[in-house]
């Protein structure tokens, strides 16, 4: 037996599994294989004779026409990759877990139909629908891995790790705009014999009342960052002195006045440092700056707790309603 | 065999025009203004290229490879160092957002091979009409190494002491970025003298004694 007489190559293309379909002079379709038929919903006999904008009116691909007369015109092949044109006819796909990707994603091959000057072009189109949503499945991972590494999972706060990249941006903002930034830091005083007394379950409802009390005074430009165990810092970006200070105080008594965790009003208190990042001040960075509202944090401390300390010199510190 | 000072400026203006028609493509299909000049067209024997290159450094190459048949034999590389492929990447299509490792590199081995191939095909284009004959290339594949590798490795029925180079070097700005590639057309020596006597025969057309 011949197995060449047995090679029906036409029967072949109707059977692989990728799209096949060959196109003439006049941008009319003279082959459409099953394959194409399956994922498209157009048939051959709808498909044959016709233009690839009769069957999806409104289309129109200047890359993939050029590619064409190529083909014909010069025997030259072309590659319309996925990473720059996505696609080449819009085919829907299946939505469940599909990442956002609803059509077929395509890598398209146009040649000459081999034969010389046959006057076609032959379009191959394989769906990389699959390798796309990977990728994109592999992305949205690591995008929500990056998101929970950067946030404390107690507070559901940034942590330090995204305190630093994004203090880095912010004193280089700050820098060019000229536009101080404020530090608060922030910390409950005496908590850890309220944490001993009351169990680890209750000094957690703290910490986590004691976050949405201060969050509530602070900007949406601002963010909150958990800095150690009850240790917080806030930075106010395009804040003087002054105002940083008058906020701390807000913060302060805010929190002597809520019954946070269930708690008595004034059972929970805080202490607040407060210094200043100025763009017109040379020598300081993130480090100075939080190193200062650190300094002035324990000299709040020191001084008795319940107060905000500024880090310039004949701001005292205070600890009663001066600033109201 | 040497380029005559006419040949030369024939060929460089014709690898001017071809670049200025795959940068108009690229545009399009980028949605940016692109620009492709050619700065420099020389022909060297095969052998001489590989001195040549491997003085220019080492380094991995980048490089979107068509094979050429019919009336001209041989091939056409267009190599861009590795870095600089990623940096023409970058200028191209933007920041591809966060990706695994895998991913990108798919992603811009992809990109390269569409740019490679518009390049590539534009200037095949031109010389086909030159030439006024069938030219067939292959489709385009994507390839990283060392140019030892890229281009002494490829086709074991090629003998390299028959072959010459034409060497296109292209500059291509996108973003205000300026990266140097090199197309490199690969031909037998006979392909090489008929697209030689070609030129000479258009030269003569327009009324340019060679």
């Amino acid at each position: 037996m011949n197995v060449e007489a047995l090679l029906d190559f036409r029967l072949i293309c109707e059977q692989l599994p990728i799209g096949l379909f060959v196109l003439n002079r006049d941008d009319r379709i003279s082959y459409w294989n099953d394959w194409l038929a399956d994922k498209s919903g157009i048939t051959p006999a709808q498909a044959l004779g016709r233009r690839l904008e009769d069957l999806y009116p409104g289309w129109r691909n200047e890359r993939f026409q050029w590619a064409v007369e190529q083909a014909i015109d010069y025997n030259i092949p072309h590659v319309l990759s996925q990473a720059l044109n996505r696609l080449l006819l819009p085919i829907k796909v299946p939505l469940s877990e599909r990442h956002g990707v609803a059509l077929m994603q395509q890598k398209v091959s146009v040649m000459p139909l081999p034969g010389g000057d046959s006057g076609h072009a032959l379009v191959i189109i394989q769906d990389v629908t699959d390798t796309v949503v990977r990728a994109q499945a592999a992305n949205d991972v690591m995008q929500r891995f990056r998101e929970v590494s950067l946030r404390d999972p107690l507070t559901n706060l940034f942590n330090r790790r995204f305190m630093w990249e994004w203090l880095a941006q912010e004193l280089k903002s700050a820098d060019r705009n000229n536009a101080p930034l404020a530090c608060l830091m922030l910390d409950i005083d005496h908590f850890k014999p309220l944490n001993d007394s009351l169990g680890h379950q209750r000094g957690d409802e703290i910490l986590q009342g004691f976050v949405a009390t201060v969050a509530t005074q602070l900007r949406e430009s601002d963010i909150l960052v958990r800095y150690g165990g009850e240790e917080f810092a806030a930075f106010l970006p395009h804040c003087t002195l002054r105002h940083a200070i008058i906020t701390a105080q807000r913060i302060r008594q805010q929190v002597r006045g809520q019954a946070i965790a269930g708690l008595t009003p004034g059972q929970v208190t805080c202490s607040i440092g407060v210094a200043l990042y100025d763009p017109q001040l040379p020598g300081t960075g993130a480090e100075e700056l939080l190193r200062e509202a650190d300094r002035c944090l324990y000299e709040a401390k020191h001084k008795g707790r319940d107060r905000v300390c500024p880090a310039t010199e004949g701001e005292a510190c205070d600890g009663d309603d001066d600033y109201n | 065999m040497k380029l005559s000072e006419l040949q030369r400026d024939a060929l460089g203006e014709m690898a001017n025009i071809s670049a200025s028609r795959a940068a108009k493509q690229l545009s399009a299909l980028l949605g940016d203004s692109i620009d492709i000049t050619v700065p420099r067209v020389e022909l060297l024997p095969l052998p001489a290229l590989r001195e040549r290159l491997s003085a220019d450094g080492d380094g991995t190459i980048a490089c979107v490879y068509q094979a050429l048949s019919g009336v001209l034999q041989g091939r056409v590389h267009l190599m861009f160092h590795n870095r600089d492929s990623k940096a023409l990447i970058h200028a191209l299509v933007g920041d591809a957002g966060p990706m695994l490792a895998d991913a990108l590199r798919e992603y811009e081995h992809e990109a390269m091979t569409e740019v490679g191939n518009i390049i590539i095909a534009t200037f095949a284009a031109m010389l086909a009409d030159l030439l006024g004959a069938e030219l067939r290339l292959s489709l385009p594949y994507y390839n990283e190494g060392s140019v030892e590798e890229l281009m002494f490795n490829l086709p074991a029925a090629e003998d390299a002491a028959l072959m010459v180079v034409v060497v296109i070097e292209t500059v291509l700005r996108a973003a205000q970025r300026d990266v140097s590639g090199t197309l490199m057309v690969v031909l037998k020596v006979h392909s090489a003298e008929e697209l030689l006597s070609r030129i000479d025969a258009m030269l003569q057309q327009i009324g340019v004694e060679a």
